[in-house]
């Protein structure tokens, strides 16, 4: 069995759950309640959703794009990444229609962008850190099982053995979609950032756009980066689970028993890592984000203060 | 520095002065007004420069002075805060400042007339 295949649509199943969810989220918010009438709150509710729009949008256009060089079944842990990335563009892209400054004269307040927040920061480099370890078991445990079933059943058994690691060949691709990834992560979250504020008088509301747009590109990235790993932790612990299996089938000398089969216990913190990244990703997408444009009364603007004419 | 006190700026681009110093001597006076306080934080470069509409070289150039002058500090982690030592003006001095400039358009005078009266008594007192 090509546990590779498998798990490939895993991710795939995975990673369209994961849209309809954010459809669903959608449908809801829209039914959810009526936009502020003040224009500027307005014009946030609309464009958050606009927003939402054109992230899924691009993230149901990926396959027909990039199916041809890169799609669920050849390279699965690469595909959830690659969908990610186009989804976060247009999140970005959407960012630069919002107003801009106009006129000769111009206010902003001075208050500071509120940082980033930590936890959707930590948990995609966390998980990030942990792809790459589970794809660097691959190749080299690949090496160390030809080398036990060599020693056990000979050199030709050795050689005809598929061990169905994920091999270099994904894990280049899957490290290729995770730094496109993050580019894209980077520059969305710099769109964000320079995106000019609605204006004073308005800090709520562009609060709250701001902290959405910014947990909205930082939650797709992260549910991609932990649905990546689930699928590359559970093909790789599969694999391990079937050589500690093979081996102890042959009476290998090398073969050991459980609990003190290091391969097996290996294979099993693969599978629960596995499946804390699907749990991780499943509460990142159901978590909800700033409600914009509600209920927000426009408050009146302070007074300017006089511009400088020395 | 609470959202509902967030002090603004306004720049004037047909204004004779230009915009980065506008910026400049707007910041330095919330700091003497005490409307910004030591350790508030700044927008960043770019986030100034995006709400105002103008270039990242302008707000740079604002900053820049406003760090030579003691005003803030831009930290690596922390981003641009104001610094301890540039206190507030003492609050009988912004009393008087503010009655000045009241006392100055009820006689018809501008800004730069008003400054001027001001740096001839600076040099009448450093003589004195």
């Amino acid at each position: 069995m090509d546990v590779t295949a498998v798990f490939g649509g895993f991710v795939f199943i995975g990673a369209r759950a994961v849209l309809v969810v954010t459809c669903l989220r959608l449908a809801v918010s829209f039914l959810g309640g009526r936009a502020s009438a003040d224009p500027v709150a307005l014009s946030g509710w609309r464009r958050t959703r606009v927003t939402t729009v054109a992230a899924i949008a691009a993230g149901l256009a990926v396959p027909f794009v990039v199916s041809p060089v890169v799609n669920a079944q050849t390279r699965p842990f690469a595909w959830p990444l690659l969908v990610a990335a186009a989804m976060v563009a247009a999140c970005a892209v959407v960012e630069l229609t919002w107003p801009q400054p106009t006129g000769v004269i111009r206010r902003a307040g001075l208050a500071a962008r509120p940082p980033l927040p930590r936890g959707f920061t930590r948990l995609p480099v966390g998980a990030a850190v942990a792809l790459v370890a589970v794809l660097a078991i691959g190749p080299v445990m690949g090496v160390f099982d030809r080398a036990a079933l060599a020693a056990t059943a000979g050199t030709r058994a050795a050689l005809g053995y598929n061990p169905g690691y994920p091999g270099w060949v994904q894990a280049v691709w899957t490290v290729i979609g995770a730094v496109v990834l993050l580019l894209v992560t980077r520059w969305a979250l710099g769109r964000i950032e320079r995106r000019p504020s609605l204006g004073v008088g308005h800090e709520d509301v562009d609060a709250a756009a701001r902290d959405a747009s910014t947990r909205r590109v930082l939650k797709i990235a992260t549910v991609a980066v932990l649905i990546a790993v689930a699928a590359a932790s559970a093909a790789t612990g599969s694999a391990m689970h079937d050589i500690a299996q093979l081996l102890r089938g042959l009476e290998s000398p090398l073969a050991m028993q459980p609990p003190g089969d290091w391969r097996q216990n290996l294979a099993f913190g693969l599978f629960t890592l596995s499946a804390v990244s699907v749990l991780s990703a499943a509460v990142a997408t159901l978590t909800g984000l700033p409600q914009v444009g509600r209920r927000v009364a426009p408050r009146p603007a302070q007074p300017a203060m006089t511009p400088v004419t020395r | 520095m609470t959202p509902d006190l967030t002090p603004d700026l306004t720049v004037d681009l047909s204004a004779a002065e230009p915009p980065f110093e506008q910026v400049r001597a707007q910041i330095a006076g919330h700091i003497a007004t005490g409307a910004l306080t030591a350790g508030d934080r700044l927008p960043t470069i770019r986030a100034l420069a995006a709400d105002l509409g103008l270039a990242g070289n302008t707000i740079g150039r604002a900053y820049r002075e406003l760090e030579a002058a003691g005003l803030i500090e831009t930290r690596r982690r922390t981003g641009t805060v104001v610094l301890a030592s540039a206190s507030a003006s003492p609050v009988a001095l912004h009393r008087t400042a503010t009655d000045l400039a009241l006392m100055a358009r009820r006689n018809g005078l501008d800004e730069t007339g008003v400054l001027d009266l001001v740096r001839a008594a600076f040099r009448q007192t450093a003589e004195g």
